[in-house]
């Protein structure tokens, strides 16, 4: 065929006969005109000189300003946000940001660990709150619920450590615990310290829930915690002591910073820790009884128990002590759980010294709640973190005395 | 004011002058006549830009046939990355093992061609699918657009004598590939 149409091109490979036929392709006058009419058209909307190089960006120049201008002012409202308070409009900005955060981290470790550092800026907040006199109900609410979100989260994110790292899991747990205590003691202070301030508000209130709260979660935390203690304590394995033979040093070394050291004494006792803990610390005990199936208030009794005036130092003189013991005694899991214990009351002891500096109060640590246990047990059995809404039924106190009283008095 | 009416008029003539070179260029390419027109548009709109852009710069191009012709090019392949989606019909064809090409096929429906003139267009395009790409390029630079070395070096950005040597190549390969041509 094609050699029918290119009889003498063929031979010699004339590829200007081949493509000949191509060159009969061409637009229809209709076409040509209409093409013609959209270019002119074009000219005339972008004549020479009329723009600039710049404007010939115009769509990606646009596009641009967008995108710098809504990233822009996204992130300065959020950064703006992050000075807001509870019950501020930017509030909800920052908590948003925080959680935007949260996303970016990959590791459960690094996410339990931003957990613990938000519950210690809702305290902030708080503590913020009350010397400004500014903590209202609603506001309240609003930090409990928070709190309640980074307990869940906190935990959900070390849940799977319990069986395959209770080491670890230890660690957590303690670290949630005290940093809910210290929290709430530091609260507590400052409350104290406004109710005896002339110039109240009348809105503001004394964060008797949230101490309530914070204090049941902490509470229960530390109940959990005997558990894994038992099998930090009953873990023999080479890991296992190679970890406490580290972490003996570097607490030893911690110590040492502090200028403590650990004696040997003959009435020097090894003890789990939380024996230790509920031991040196309760002081004086608001203990409240609360029945969650019906949920009704009964009586929160206040008693003055076992009152003990030792200070931080002699705590940690005393942990020093049983952890150089349980080191000779060759108890490793004990090791791991007193080093854990000092490490975490240097740090608690470092951010109590900070708040006392910045307003201004003494904080006294040795003021402890206690929760009816049939709560935390309760809590326990059904898995959840203690139901603040149940506590949120505690009616409104007279602030005119400290508010470990005004809880005492409440009932 | 003056200076840029005459620019425009200037600009419409060339339209005038190489528009048919173009389109064709472009419906050898994408063998879509709606798509060819859309791109001979777009060309012209470009090279439009491109003066507004820098006003003085198309007076100073030395071979203004070969600079339209690479925005062509470019624009052409801007097209071809920007197609989503293959007919269902190629995809059948290409089932079928009967062809290589990763062109469509050429819609002749509306080619401004007479009958006679369809069918021998086909025949060469379906012939010229037969050369790889790059030398069916050279080839139909050369022999459908009638360039010189000296465009077709400008517009594949090369060397004149890379240039020639490219055609030479392009011709053994074509010698090949089509010999059923011979009689």
């Amino acid at each position: 065929m094609l050699a029918r149409n290119f009889p003498t091109c063929m031979n010699k490979f004339n590829f200007e006969q081949l493509f000949s036929p191509l060159k009969n392709i061409h637009m229809t006058s209709t076409e040509k005109s209409s093409i013609r009419m959209k270019v002119a058209e074009h000219i005339h909307r972008n004549p020479i000189g009329s723009r600039s190089y710049l404007s010939y960006f115009r769509p990606v120049m646009a596009a641009a300003f967008i995108i710098v201008f809504v990233l822009g002012s996204g992130s300065v409202v959020a950064f703006a946000s992050q000075a807001s308070l509870p019950g501020q409009t930017l509030y909800k900005v920052k908590l948003a940001t925080e959680q935007a955060k949260k996303i970016t981290l990959r590791s459960s470790g690094a996410k339990a660990t931003y957990e613990l550092a938000l519950i210690d800026k809702r305290f902030n907040e708080t503590n913020k709150l009350i010397s400004e006199q500014k903590l209202t109900a609603s506001n309240e609410a609003v930090v409990i619920a928070a709190i309640k979100t980074h307990t869940d989260d906190f935990k959900a994110e070390t849940s799977d450590l319990s069986t395959s790292d209770p080491i670890l899991a230890l660690s957590y747990n303690t670290k949630l615990s005290n940093t809910l205590k210290t929290g709430t003691h530091i609260l507590l202070a400052l409350s104290d310290h406004q109710s005896l301030s002339p110039a109240r508000s009348a809105d503001s209130i004394s964060p008797n829930t949230l101490v309530l709260a914070a204090y049941a979660s902490a509470e229960k935390i530390s109940a959990e915690k005997v558990q894994l203690e038992s099998i930090v304590v009953s873990d023999t394995n080479i890991a296992t002591i190679k970890t406490a033979e580290k972490r003996y040093m570097e607490t030893l070394a911690l110590l040492t910073k502090n200028e403590v050291t650990p004696i040997i004494t003959q009435t020097s006792v090894v003890q789990p820790t939380a024996a230790v803990t509920e031991d040196v610390k309760v002081a004086t005990t608001l203990s409240r009884k609360a029945d969650i199936a019906t949920k009704t208030e009964e009586a929160v009794v206040t008693e003055k128990t076992n009152l003990k005036t030792e200070s931080n130092n002699t705590d940690l003189q005393t942990l020093a002590n049983d952890l150089k013991a349980a080191y000779d005694s060759k108890k490793y899991g004990q090791v791991i759980i007193i080093a854990d214990q000092i490490e975490q009351q240097l740090l608690e002891t470092k951010k109590i010294k900070e708040v006392e500096k910045a307003y201004n109060i003494t904080i006294d640590t040795d003021t402890s709640i206690k929760i009816d246990d049939s709560i935390i047990k309760a809590d326990i059995t059904s898995g959840t973190i203690i139901d603040t809404d149940i506590l949120k039924t505690i009616p409104e106190i007279e602030n005119e005395t400290p508010a470990s009283v005004e809880l005492k008095k409440s009932i | 004011m003056n200076r840029s009416m005459n620019y425009e008029k200037t600009f419409i003539e060339l339209y005038n002058q190489y528009s048919d070179d173009l389109f064709r260029f472009c419906f050898a390419r994408l063998r879509d006549r709606d798509k060819a027109l859309d791109a001979t548009q777009e060309i012209f709109y470009k090279i439009w830009n491109e003066s507004v852009k820098n006003p003085g710069k198309l007076q100073e191009i030395q071979y203004f046939r070969a600079f339209m012709f690479r925005i062509a090019r470019n624009t052409v392949i801007d097209m071809t990355r920007k197609k989503t989606s293959t007919p269902l019909s190629y995809l059948a064809h290409q089932f079928d093992g009967d062809n290589h090409s990763n062109l469509e096929p050429i819609d002749i429906a509306h080619t401004g061609l007479n009958p006679e003139q369809h069918h021998v267009v086909s025949e060469v395009i379906e012939n010229l699918e037969l050369l790889d790409p790059h030398h069916r390029e050279i080839l139909t630079f050369r022999f459908l657009h009638d360039m010189s070395i000296i465009d077709i070096a400008e517009i594949l950005n090369i060397s004149e004598n890379a240039t020639s040597v490219r055609i030479h190549r392009a011709l053994e390969h074509a010698r090949t590939k089509l010999s059923h041509l011979y009689e």
